[in-house]
């Protein structure tokens, strides 16, 4: 062979043997998962919260069938909104984004919904009088090398006195917890998968309105409202899904997003049922009472936050970050004082038990200012029951076990499966919503 | 300072001196790192309110310098730097989202020539430190995933072969046409999905295989 030919021929050689697995390779690469897939089967997704919202929405954009089984007469679960009560609308539920850097923070983006950051000012009730700072720092509870005790022991331990008992309680009133029982431990692991940002946000309008107008409008024509369900029979191939009416849903795969209060209190029977592991994983996480309650007055007396009651930890002034300023005031109230404030019985005994610790730290300027309040008992919502989920002592890898599929029929979606660090929050939910969807069609394609 | 100074000048005037050629290549890079392809894929799956998907990392543009070091032998060691660099950019309504990676190779390389004058043809294996660094803008601004971090770092090490062929111009002059693949087998990055998907351990694994090919030209000096 001539040098020529050679030259020609090897560099078409080495130029083919790269070119051609690369155009094939490149031509194998799909830019999205699941590009091709045509499953014909039937998904059923009980709860329309925002993880079971997502979780229809990435189903409709993939072609598959499904229908959304909602117990109450409203989606959003613990998203919800109150206009009327004031002169801007109302977050009953989630409020705050925690962090925008997170699929939220696209969504906000993408649909340019206004948010604001929240840089409002805070002070203490401590030892009967307001104060800007603590005596001592209470941010004890990240670190390395921390006990699984709960946030009340460790505290004791770390000499956070009494006095300190209603900061603290507020500390584990952000996770939804008592601290009598969120650990210290597992909530400093989990807090440390965290990614999405340390600063809140609120919306110019409500958290609400991004879940309704940018997911749940794709699939608000899919959901069933005011079906309870109360038995999933998944023992043949076909499961049914029963409500309490006795109406049967036929589905070739579930997916079940309830609050993990509704798995706890074993409100849905499995037949077959679950496995002890996944039921005592249900059991090991977390869930407290949680209200909110908005207190509306004509004099705008109060600060901006207000930690370290003992009828409510954190009060806030719910007006940051709206466009118009009635004077209202939000008692975000978890864990103790909320199962307190239940007890009371009545909306009217929760307002004065509210006003009365205002009055206490502003000289009766509450009671005298006070125009109307509304009060949203999510502990005593039947199919929220709580606030959202937590860490408890000695919870292990609890999330991580409740979140497993069931023969690869049933998956389990919400703030509370969530892996990720991001449980207790909106883009927690919506993240364990497609990431069971990923699962489903996984065991689809397999 | 002076002393450090003074060692790498010495360093450098000897590399100079030993050196038998000095290379400077470019080309066209195609890549395909699978768990980086994951966390664009779920991060378009996860993703139906943007009408564009973003694309794969795939082909990029790389440069690289090289110094052959002198030996009568027909094996030759040598060193090099490699600088690649790939854009995913996708443009939605109100929503642009640019993913740039960079790689950076110091790479120990052995240089096999064919001594025979009929002969251009060359090989060289290449052993690598990888450097990866991955950002993201979003309309246009560098975009902060985890409380004042932008960029996803990562480091692994690659095997590569090159083989071309070498046409002699004037003196030491040369110009030669190249094909390299490469394998990395293991490149830790554990902030890619954090930064591509907002996510941690949702979407991809901490670490990704790299393979990579190569086409190019060298110019020798």
């Amino acid at each position: 062979m001539k040098r020529r030919g050679f030259l020609k021929q090897s560099s078409l050689l080495s130029i083919g043997s790269l070119l051609i697995p690369s155009v094939y390779m490149s031509a194998c690469r799909k830019g999205n998962l699941f590009s091709d897939i045509d499953y014909k089967g039937k998904v059923v997704i009980v709860g329309a919260g925002a993880a079971g919202l997502y979780a229809g929405y990435i189903l409709k954009s993939k072609g598959i069938d499904f229908q959304i089984l909602e117990a109450g007469a409203n989606f959003g679960g613990r998203l919800a909104k109150l206009t009327g009560f004031a002169n801007f609308p109302i977050d009953l539920g989630a409020q705050w984004l925690h962090g925008k850097n997170n699929i939220l923070g696209d969504l906000i983006k993408k649909s340019e919904t206004k948010i604001t950051l929240d840089e409002s000012d805070a002070k203490f009730w401590f030892n009967n009088q307001l104060v800007t700072e603590l005596p001592r720092d209470v941010n004890i509870f990240e670190g390395d090398n921390l006990p699984d005790i709960s946030f009340e022991e460790y505290a004791i331990q770390q000499g956070l006195g009494n006095e300190y008992k209603f900061v603290v309680e507020n500390l584990a009133g952000d996770q939804g917890a008592d601290a009598s029982t969120l650990s210290v431990y597992y909530n400093n692991l989990e807090e440390e998968n965290w990614s999405s940002g340390d600063d809140d946000f609120k919306f110019q309008e409500t958290y609400f309105d991004l879940i309704d107008k940018e997911i749940a409008s794709h699939v608000s024509d899919k959901i069933v409202f005011n079906t309870v369900v109360n038995k999933i029979d998944y023992s043949n191939d076909e499961i049914k899904i029963h409500d309490i009416n006795d109406i049967v849903f036929q589905a070739d795969k579930l997916i079940i997003t309830v609050p993990i209060s509704i798995l706890k209190s074993n409100d849905i029977l499995f037949q077959p049922t679950l496995p002890t592991e996944k039921t005592n994983a249900f059991s090991k996480i977390g869930m407290g009472a949680g209200m909110k309650v908005f207190l509306k007055f004509s004099n705008k007396f109060f600060d901006q936050n207000i930690i370290g009651g003992s009828i409510c930890a954190a009060y806030a002034d719910d007006s940051v970050g709206k466009a118009q300023s009635d004077k209202v005031l939000l008692a975000f109230v978890m864990g103790e004082q909320a199962e307190y404030l239940t007890s009371l019985g009545s909306d009217s005994a929760i307002t004065q038990a509210l006003l009365g610790e205002l009055d206490l730290m502003y000289n009766g300027q509450a009671t005298a200012s006070f125009l109307a309040a509304h009060v949203e008992n999510w502990t005593t919502n039947p199919f929220i029951r709580g606030a959202y989920s937590y860490s408890t002592v000695g919870m292990g890898n609890a999330r991580a076990i409740a979140a497993q599929p069931i023969d690869k029929k049933i998956y389990f979606a919400g703030e509370a499966m969530n892996l990720n660090g991001h449980h207790q929050t909106v883009q927690g939910a919506i993240e364990t919503g497609y990431r069971e969807v990923i699962q489903l069609l996984n065991d689809v394609v397999k | 300072m002076r002393k450090f100074a003074a060692f790498l000048i010495m360093f450098f005037t000897a590399f100079l001196v030993l050196s038998q050629e000095t290379k400077i290549e470019g080309g066209l890079v195609y890549m395909f790192a699978p768990q980086w392809d994951k966390a664009i894929q779920t991060y378009n799956f996860s993703r139906p309110f943007l009408e564009n998907q973003q694309p794969l990392f795939d082909i990029g543009g790389g440069i690289s310098a090289t110094q052959i070091f002198g030996s009568k032998n027909r094996l030759k060691h040598g060193f090099s730097l490699s600088g690649f660099s790939l854009e995913s950019r996708a443009k939605n309504e109100s929503f642009e989202n640019v993913l740039r990676l960079g790689i950076l190779k110091p790479t120990y390389l052995m240089h096999f020539f064919n001594s025979d004058k009929t002969s251009g043809l060359y090989t060289e294996f290449g052993l690598s430190l990888v450097i990866s660094v991955l950002s993201r803008k979003v309309n246009g601004s560098l975009f902060d995933f985890n409380e004042g971090r932008y960029r996803a770092y990562g480091i692994g090490g690659e095997i590569s072969n090159k083989v071309g062929y070498r046409f002699e111009k004037k003196g030491k002059l040369s110009f030669s046409p190249f094909v390299a693949l490469a394998y990395t087998p293991y490149l830790y990055s554990p902030n890619t999905e954090g930064l591509i998907n907002q996510t941690q351990g949702l979407a991809s694994k901490s670490w990704t295989p790299i393979f990579n090919a190569q086409i190019g030209v060298s110019f020798g000096l």
